[in-house]
């Protein structure tokens, strides 16, 4: 069970109602995703194997997709195939993983391949609901598990200290510097000259607090910068995971071949 | 192998006799017997070899080589006298000469495609080995499923005992697939694993010994985990099944277990079970491992993917541990504890205070409660 992630999102939710496609090798795992989310969303399709899923994403143009990672078929990349081959087709569907799997090679490969967030299948409705939502309004979702699987893969280079302001208790008294908005957003631009390689001392507190099993209104509280600037930095979070080639992440490609 | 060469050495004396008596000179009839001796023997050999090869035996035994290249060289040194009772030294010599020239080239000629024979074997062996562990996971991994499944219809009316037990398969399961069969309650090493000691076993001395599975066993389903992001999974997975509350666990870096780090994650397993008994879902559980160095380089993703292997040399200076521990509960005042839960207060922070390391207890009303636990691991 993963925390919600962006209750507001809910509140801001748009007029019109998000078009799902879902696609799942498992038939009874399919319907039951459907039939959670069928009265929040406009379910337009949905597909078991690879070649299904291409020419079905490509004929309903959905704006979020529910991609599991291992569907057979097409050349085996499954999620991440499916992925890279709608891209010409469907350029503005969303992807959000939703798999049974947390290896992180199959995290990774879907992850490069431009899914926008990874949850796992034991989430609940609400959770789900919440996480569609925050995909199709353009931001990545971060489970906890998915914070720690960044915070390995980034680790600042040895011997350059974490810096860490004491979160908790401590922290909440002192105004921190970086606190107002003006002052975060601003050094949310600064840091997209820095490298792709590693993580900045704010993104590392913000993947720190998501791994600690904070929400996004939490870290936000705890931060004291708005959800939409911890949406922004777990979406800068995101693409450093999509085109760093650092470490572990070299190893995934795009989508595995299996044999 | 007595018997074999009894019957070669019969025949080799029946060969002897036979050509003695047609007439073929001492040398040559001696040649002869020496090319034959020298080729059964050799044959013999490589059946030896062979079967040894497929019971598992890969390196052929001294003795094995040491027949090998005899017979080779009684056959060569046979060869050479039955020339030499048909024609002079240096026609022979000069055969000779053309003989080996012959053998190098024919060996230059095969040796690529003799090499490929070579490591396809090698690696067709790896890959059996691979599958004989993973089929002996699959026993115990579909032993386990069933036994739950048939747990599961038995309670089918009781949700909560229901979801609990569905919870505690599935988080198995996948760790056993996809994450680290070594975190697994109740580990795969349960039945190959020889005894290191009893339930008594210092943890900090398995942890230093190259267990490949990380796990020392002893009597019984209980394995003493060897490095921390064991340690930490294992907790939660026995609080999460004791009191069917899910617990989630991230595990950020690795590091060898300490007996420093058994006071520490035992104090985080309390911590577990206050959350699980007090406060309520989701509950978080984060371990950081800070400053472990494995050959210079840090100590990142050792919880992503690979079992946590290329710790087990970590030293243990200067590594620092913080496990956080969340629930989103009601919260509760730390100095104002009803009476009777004097629990947290006294055992966590004094436990983390004896081992050298600090507790700091968050809670607040609506918020939850966070408990941060930091250490060195020595």
């Amino acid at each position: 069970m993963e925390p919600t992630q962006a209750e507001e999102s809910q509140d801001s939710q748009t007029s019109h109602r998000v078009r799902v496609a879902v696609v799942d090798d498992h038939e009874m795992f399919r319907r039951g995703v459907i039939d959670t989310i069928a009265a929040d969303c406009d379910v337009v399709g949905q597909a078991a194997t690879v070649e299904e899923a291409v020419a079905m994403i490509g004929r309903t143009q959905p704006d979020v997709v529910l991609l599991d990672v291992h569907v057979p078929g097409g050349e085996g990349g499954g999620g991440a195939e499916i992925i890279l081959r709608s891209l010409n087709a469907a350029p503005r569907a969303l992807y959000l993983a939703l798999s049974v799997s947390d290896a992180p090679a199959d995290v990774g490969a879907v992850i490069r391949a431009g899914a926008r967030g990874y949850v796992t299948k034991t989430i609940t409705a609400a959770d789900l609901l919440a996480s569609i939502h925050q995909v199709a309004e353009g931001y990545a979702v971060f489970s906890p598990r998915l914070a720690g699987f960044v915070l390995s893969a980034l680790r600042p280079e040895t011997g350059v200290p974490v810096t860490q302001p004491a979160d908790g208790a401590l922290e909440r008294g002192v105004a921190a510097q970086e606190g107002s908005e003006a002052a975060s957003a601003a050094d949310v631009m600064a840091h997209d000259d820095a490298s792709l390689d590693s993580l900045t001392p704010r993104e590392q507190q913000v993947m720190r607090l998501i791994a600690r099993g904070y929400s996004y209104k939490e870290v936000a509280a705890e931060l004291f910068i708005s959800v939409k600037t911890v949406e922004t930095h777990v979406s800068a979070v995101l693409r450093k995971l999509q085109l760093s080639n650092r470490g572990e992440l070299a190893r995934w490609a795009a989508y595995r071949r299996i044999v | 192998m007595g018997s074999v060469v009894r019957l070669v050495a019969l025949l080799a004396v029946m060969v002897f006799v036979v050509l003695r008596v047609s007439g073929v000179s001492v040398r040559g009839a001696g040649g002869c017997v020496c090319i034959f001796v020298g080729v059964t023997l050799g044959w013999t050999q490589m059946t030896i070899i062979m079967n040894a090869a497929d019971e598992g035996r890969t390196r052929p035994t001294a003795a094995s080589v040491a027949m090998t290249v005899a017979s080779v060289v009684v056959t060569v040194a046979g060869v050479v006298q039955v020339c030499a009772s048909l024609m002079p030294w240096m026609y022979v010599l000069r055969g000779l000469l053309g003989g080996v020239i012959l053998i190098a080239a024919l060996s230059l000629i095969v040796a690529p495609w003799w090499l490929s024979l070579v490591s396809d074997l090698g690696e067709e062996r790896a890959r059996a080995a691979q599958e004989e562990l993973r089929a002996d996971y699959a026993t115990q991994l579909h032993d386990s499923v069933l036994q739950t499944l048939a747990l599961i219809q038995m309670d089918a009316d009781d949700p909560v005992k229901t979801r609990a037990l569905a919870r505690s398969q599935e988080r198995d399961l996948r760790e056993w697939l996809y994450g680290d069969p070594g975190a697994v309650l109740g580990g795969p090493g349960r039945a190959d694993q020889s005894d290191a000691g009893r339930g008594e076993a210092d943890p900090a001395e398995t942890g230093t010994t190259q267990s490949e599975s990380g796990h020392a066993s002893q009597e019984g389903t209980q394995a003493i985990p060897t490095t921390l992001s064991r340690a930490v999974k294992v907790a939660a997975a026995r609080v999460e099944d004791t009191l069917e509350i899910p617990i989630d666990v991230v595990v950020v870096g690795d590091c060898a277990m300490t007996p420093t780090l058994v006071g520490m994650v035992s104090a985080a397993a309390e911590a577990m079970r206050n959350a699980a008994r007090h406060g309520a879902p989701p509950i978080s559980v984060y371990a950081e491992v800070e400053g472990a160095q494995v050959e210079g380089a840090q100590v990142g993703g050792a919880q992503v993917g690979d079992a946590a292997g290329g710790t087990e040399d970590a030293a243990t200076g200067g590594i620092t541990v913080e496990i956080f521990v969340r629930d989103h509960g009601e919260g509760f005042d730390p100095e104002h504890l009803p009476a009777g839960h004097s629990g947290v207060k006294d055992s966590i922070m004094e436990r983390m205070r004896r081992l050298g390391g600090t507790a700091v207890i968050d809670s607040r009303p609506g918020w939850g409660t966070e408990v941060h636990m930091t250490c060195q691991a020595s």
